[in-house]
């Protein structure tokens, strides 16, 4: 079994909302995976059916080879899960909390819960109910890693967490791939964090699957060109299939261009340009990936 | 035990405590006041029935509200076989419960049952209520108060059915246990929990969670037709709770209906007590005479002869479901409104909505009775008792019941004394 998920024509609908259209998907084992898109382009729905939270109006889910809704103890114990909307226990402390989820792991990490919550600088006599929404992340996340997740599932961790703390959760999450041998699918709004950290990129919009590829595909992709021309001014327009955005000014162009490997030699003859390239940050090709898609 | 340890530290909760022992001294004076027949006559009643069933379903309660609060925790549906070890703590407390009540039970002397059958019940009282009663479905509530009115009021005739059909009795006991675990522990139910939020436990009042909750609440329901408009605006509590209380709408000709729905369970209670006592009476004959017995009758001015102490527990439940409206009111604050609100303010507004509810609620109530009162009255042809009514209505039985030691007679003249 070499994929941890796989969904075939995944499709999930709320009344005329079609939330999820006919996704497929493969999730590669001991990888990490980022799943972007706007608000409301079905992330957390798809998180949701991955973990069986949800069934789907059509299609199947396997994870970890079973069915999701069929999740039982042998998959569960192998899973961690970090959900958007967490609600945890609020009249227990944070200790009392832990030492509660603890208690469904044979294998819980003592020494793994001590050294994030000093990390984390979360204090353990804090009650849940008074804790901010940044703290209470934290606890949720370290309740989904010290029992050794194979499959570590975090539906945006890191929203509510200050820089430094993202920071720190960010290497952690590179040791847990490297220590547990785990396969860990991550969906954020900063892609700042995540591109540090994925390697492959799912990437939905208004519920469809517009991007399913690895990190380093994605920036031999995508490219910035700048174009000065040698011979007065440009076009007014490129005309070019591969140009996905261009803003010309006289002699100079930036293009933001689909096919990195796209000829350039021809383009700088036809144009008479010279033409330097600058790979896309995962940021930039955010907006690319969604509005080349929706167009 | 490790197993069982998800189930137990739920259970170490405080608040269990506290509002497990407050429920259960009330039980238990309940309890002891209806079985000192010198005192209070109560004939429908089976105390050791009763405490059988009623201290198991209190525990029940208690396990099934902190169950459900769990169950809505999104950080608890990955836990591992987390509903079989709710279930296997769910199942060995109630069997523990049960079984110390059934032991203590079936060493009266008053009891008719046998160890086996007060286990089963106890069983029954535990799975029904561990289930039923945390249910955030309204109209289940309502089945659920009408089901534990019935055995409060009608206990004596369901013992006596239990102690003929005991073999009927241990299965549709079982059966109930079952039934009420198995969905209490369904996963199906238990995944569309786990992303709402729930009720706020009872006793541990959360003025946060219940907005949230309301808010959801709210936002299922769809929009309302009513408008809050600029005129309520002020700085003042009272304005505040104008607003919540148009925005709300308890007032008004359409919320009547609303208000009322509470009754149709008393309704239901004066029918069946009519019914099951009806003899060669014919039905209307005999629900006036329950009426008129519930409404006007004392323990000490025996309107039917010996009958006349059968019925004034009616008017207990009045004022228990009244106890229940004004407790559970605040949680009805429309909580759009609260934005603008300090905390202090919110409790105010809060606590002046539910003793406006609660004062319509005992209003209207009050019309009810009136009006029914008349008609069994008339029915009769004995006199209608306004001030029988009003004492009972205000204070239930206990009042009767202290005015007859002081030698005080509630209605002097007019009231009747034959049977019919």
């Amino acid at each position: 079994m070499d994929s941890v998920f796989e969904t075939h024509s995944l499709t999930k609908r709320f009344d005329d909302l079609v939330a999820l259209d006919k996704i497929d998907l493969k999730i590669r084992r001991q990888s990490i995976v980022g799943l972007l898109g706007r608000n409301g382009s079905g992330k957390t729905t798809l998180f949701r059916h991955l973990m069986g939270l949800q069934l789907p109006t059509e299609g199947t889910v396997e994870t970890m080879g079973t069915p999701a809704a069929q999740l039982d103890h042998d998959e569960l114990i192998r899973i961690g899960f970090v959900p958007q909307e967490i609600r945890l226990l609020d009249w227990m402390t944070v200790q009392q909390h832990l030492r509660y989820v603890s208690c469904f792991y044979p294998e819980w990490d003592m020494d793994r819960q001590k050294r994030l919550q000093r990390e984390l600088e979360l204090d353990p006599t804090s009650v849940v109910g008074a804790l901010s929404t940044g703290n209470l992340q934290k606890l949720a996340i370290i309740l989904a890693v010290c029992h050794h997740p194979q499959l570590l599932v975090l539906d945006e961790p890191v929203s509510n967490l200050d820089p430094i703390v993202r920071g720190r959760l960010l290497e952690f999450l590179l040791e847990v791939l490297q220590e547990d041998q785990a396969t860990i699918l991550v969906s954020s709004h900063v892609l700042r964090d995540v591109e540090k950290i994925v390697d492959w990129v799912v990437c939905l919009d208004r519920g469809r699957l517009v991007a399913d590829e690895g990190l380093d595909e994605l920036k031999e992709r995508f490219a910035e060109w700048r174009i000065t021309s040698r011979n007065g001014d440009l076009p007014s327009r490129f005309s070019d299939t591969f140009v996905l955005e261009q803003d010309i000014r006289g002699r100079e162009a930036r293009l933001l261009v689909d096919n990195a490997q796209a000829d350039i030699e021809t383009f700088q003859v036809t144009h008479h340009a010279d033409v330097t390239t600058r790979p896309l940050n995962l940021e930039e090709m955010f907006p690319l990936l969604v509005s080349a898609e929706g167009e | 035990m490790i197993y069982l340890q998800p189930f137990f530290l739920l259970m170490g909760r405080a608040a269990v405590f506290w509002v497990g022992a407050a429920v259960l001294l009330a039980l238990s004076f309940l309890l002891a006041g209806i079985g000192q027949p010198d005192e209070i006559t109560a004939p429908y009643v089976d105390a050791v029935f009763l405490a059988a069933l009623g201290f198991p379903a209190v525990a029940g309660w208690l396990a099934g509200e902190i169950i459900q609060e769990f169950l809505h925790c999104s950080f608890a549906w990955p836990l591992p076989s987390v509903l079989r070890r709710l279930a296997s703590g769910f199942v060995v407390s109630g069997l523990t419960i049960s079984l110390v009540v059934a032991a203590l039970a079936s060493q009266s002397s008053a009891s008719s049952h046998g160890f086996l059958t007060l286990l089963a019940l106890g069983l029954a009282g535990y799975g029904l209520c561990g289930n039923y009663f945390s249910s955030q479905k309204a109209w289940l509530g309502w089945v659920n108060l009408l089901v534990l009115i019935l055995l409060v009021t009608r206990s004596r005739y369901l013992s006596e059915l239990a102690a003929d059909h005991r073999l009927a009795t241990l299965a549709i006991s079982l059966g109930i246990a079952i039934v009420g675990s198995l969905r209490l522990f369904s996963r199906s139910d238990f995944r569309r929990r786990a992303f709402r939020l729930s009720k706020p436990f009872p006793g541990t009042y959360s003025l946060e969670r219940s907005v949230d909750y309301e808010r959801e609440k709210r936002v299922k329901e769809g929009p309302r037709r009513t408008s809050w408009t600029a005129r309520y605006l002020g700085i003042g509590s009272w304005n505040w709770i104008r607003a919540t209380l148009h925005t709300h709408g308890p007032i008004g000709w359409r919320t009547v209906p609303k208000a009322l729905n509470p009754l149709w369970v008393l309704g239901l209670l004066l029918a069946t007590n009519a019914w099951s006592d009806k003899g060669d009476l014919s039905f209307g004959e005999a629900l006036g005479k329950t009426v008129y017995g519930a409404l006007f009758g004392s323990p000490h001015v025996p309107a039917f002869g010996q009958d006349s102490d059968r019925h004034p527990i009616v008017i207990l439940v009045i004022a228990a479901m009244g106890a229940v409206l004004a407790l559970w009111s605040p949680a009805d604050l429309k909580t759009s409104l609260a934005y603008p609100l300090s905390r202090r303010q919110l409790a105010t507004v809060t606590h002046g909505v539910g003793l406006f509810g609660t004062g319509i609620f005992f209003a209207e109530i009050f019309l009810v009775l009136t009006v029914t009162g008349h008609l069994a009255a008339r029915r009769l042809s004995h006199p209608y008792r306004l001030h029988a009514l009003l004492s009972r209505s205000l204070v239930g039985h206990r009042h009767t019941h202290a005015a007859r030691l002081l030698g005080t007679a509630i209605s002097p003249g007019g009231h009747p004394t034959q049977n019919r």
